[in-house]
């Protein structure tokens, strides 16, 4: 085949539209599940799904995020890396972290813990970084790569970093469980938690903001997954001459 | 071209068996979260209804002009105890928390009891539980909201007719509980 072929691209394009649909509706179950639950208060909050709204708070100070070495409570980032192929080329994700300290979630009736392992961060992005081969670039990113172990010699590399710091308002719906024994009503004994056969979010956006935005996803998957599966499916016909436009 | 007509009629079917499904499913949920949020509100109700015999024993060697107020909390309690129906045991917990709201300020009047450290601890004690039992009532009262909200809207509206999902009773407070209790000196 050669370069112009496009049934290699119209194959992988098919296979993501449909793949596309179905994430399309799971995003739209998370949607459902925050829009159902109502937000608990913490002084009064029972085992099992719940949905919490205040601010960060420390459980043994602050962290700082790897990239801008930000004090926070919590963060996220993704490096990637620009690659040609051929006459393409695109950005692909070449490392990925998030942290796992746990911290406090704290509203006008106490406080609880969040273990954040396992979460679905929905939130801005804070800091982006670019560096670019035979650029001087940002010193402080390139030193964060080296940290990292990221190779960058003759590489063209951004980043993107998100974190929670300390007082910033939270969103959590996660799964609230015992943290060992004592009374339920007591919060200091309950921590939220990832569970496999629930839903667990952490976010910066009110309750609000956070279903526009998974609405908005979901939706944009629902309907773009099949009409990039559907004509990926009529350039693949096209090519086997199976059909004529 | 039949090859591309399928595949969107495809999409769209698979896309309302999931909307569907989902959709029904989340009623459920809804459903499940009043049931769950109820059951929740009792737990806390079983710890209050533990302190009860704890609390009449303390005050019942200083209030014996009192003997009523403290009888009628009982027969509350076993009343509670004693109920099925979730309207029955709503109106007996109403009633144990107007007996108990008399109860604290009618103590105002015997200051032997008001030095009494185990009175002030339970005091204390039942005053978390009805911070407790006033947030999850809330609580409550939200799930129902949504899901009797979600019942009446559409597409939910036509799978609640279909399959019986009927709107849910708020818990509401008495009249009698949001007014303040008069104490006699």
């Amino acid at each position: 085949m050669s370069d112009k072929d496009p049934t290699i691209g119209a194959l992988i394009g098919l296979g993501i539209g449909v793949g596309l649909f179905f994430s399309g509706f799971k995003k739209w179950e998370k949607r459902r599940a925050v829009s159902r639950t109502p937000t608990s208060k913490i002084r009064s909050a029972a085992v099992g799904l719940c949905e919490f709204f205040g601010r960060a708070k420390p459980n043994h100070g602050t962290i700082l995020s790897p990239i801008s070495e930000t004090p926070c409570l919590y963060y996220y980032y993704e490096i990637e890396e620009y690659r040609k192929s051929g006459k393409s080329s695109r950005w692909v994700r070449i490392q990925t972290g998030k942290s796992a300290e746990p911290f406090f979630v704290e509203d006008q009736t106490g406080r609880i813990l969040v273990l954040p392992s396992g979460a679905t961060l929905v939130a801005h992005e804070d800091e982006q970084f670019k560096l670019h081969t035979f650029m001087s670039g940002d010193e402080a990113f390139r030193a964060a790569l080296y940290r990292l172990g990221v190779p960058v010699l003759g590489n063209n590399l951004r980043a993107h970093e998100i974190y929670i710091l300390e007082d910033d308002p939270v969103y959590v719906l996660g799964d609230v469980k015992r943290n060992g024994t004592g009374s339920e009503v007591n919060q200091e004994n309950l921590v939220v938690t990832y569970s496999k056969d629930s839903f667990f979010i952490i976010s910066d956006r009110s309750e609000k903001e956070l279903l526009s935005h998974l609405g908005w996803w979901s939706f944009l998957k629902i309907v773009g997954g099949p009409i990039l599966a559907i004509i990926c499916l009529l350039i693949l016909l096209t090519r086997f001459n199976l059909v004529d436009i | 071209m039949i090859w591309i007509g399928l595949a969107i009629f495809g999409f769209i079917t698979l896309g309302i068996i999931l909307a569907a499904v989902g959709t029904y499913n989340n009623l459920i949920a809804l459903r499940n979260n009043i049931d769950k949020a109820f059951a929740n509100i009792e737990v806390i109700l079983k710890q209050r209804f533990d302190e009860l015999p704890k609390l009449i024993d303390t005050c019942k060697g200083y209030m014996t002009h009192e003997r009523t107020l403290l009888e009628n909390i009982v027969n509350a309690r076993t009343k509670f105890l004693n109920s099925n129906s979730t309207e029955e045991k709503a109106g007996a917990e109403n009633m144990v928390t107007a007996g108990l709201k008399s109860l604290f300020a009618v103590a105002e009047n015997y200051p032997d009891l008001k030095a009494n450290q185990n009175f002030l601890d339970l005091q204390n004690r039942i005053s978390v539980l009805e911070e407790s039992i006033a947030d999850r009532r809330e609580f409550f009262n939200e799930a129902v909201t949504l899901y009797n909200t979600r019942i009446q809207s559409i597409p939910e509206v036509f799978f609640a007719a279909i399959l019986g999902f009927t709107a849910r009773t708020l818990l509401e407070i008495p009249k009698a509980e949001t007014q303040d209790v008069k104490i006699q000196f």
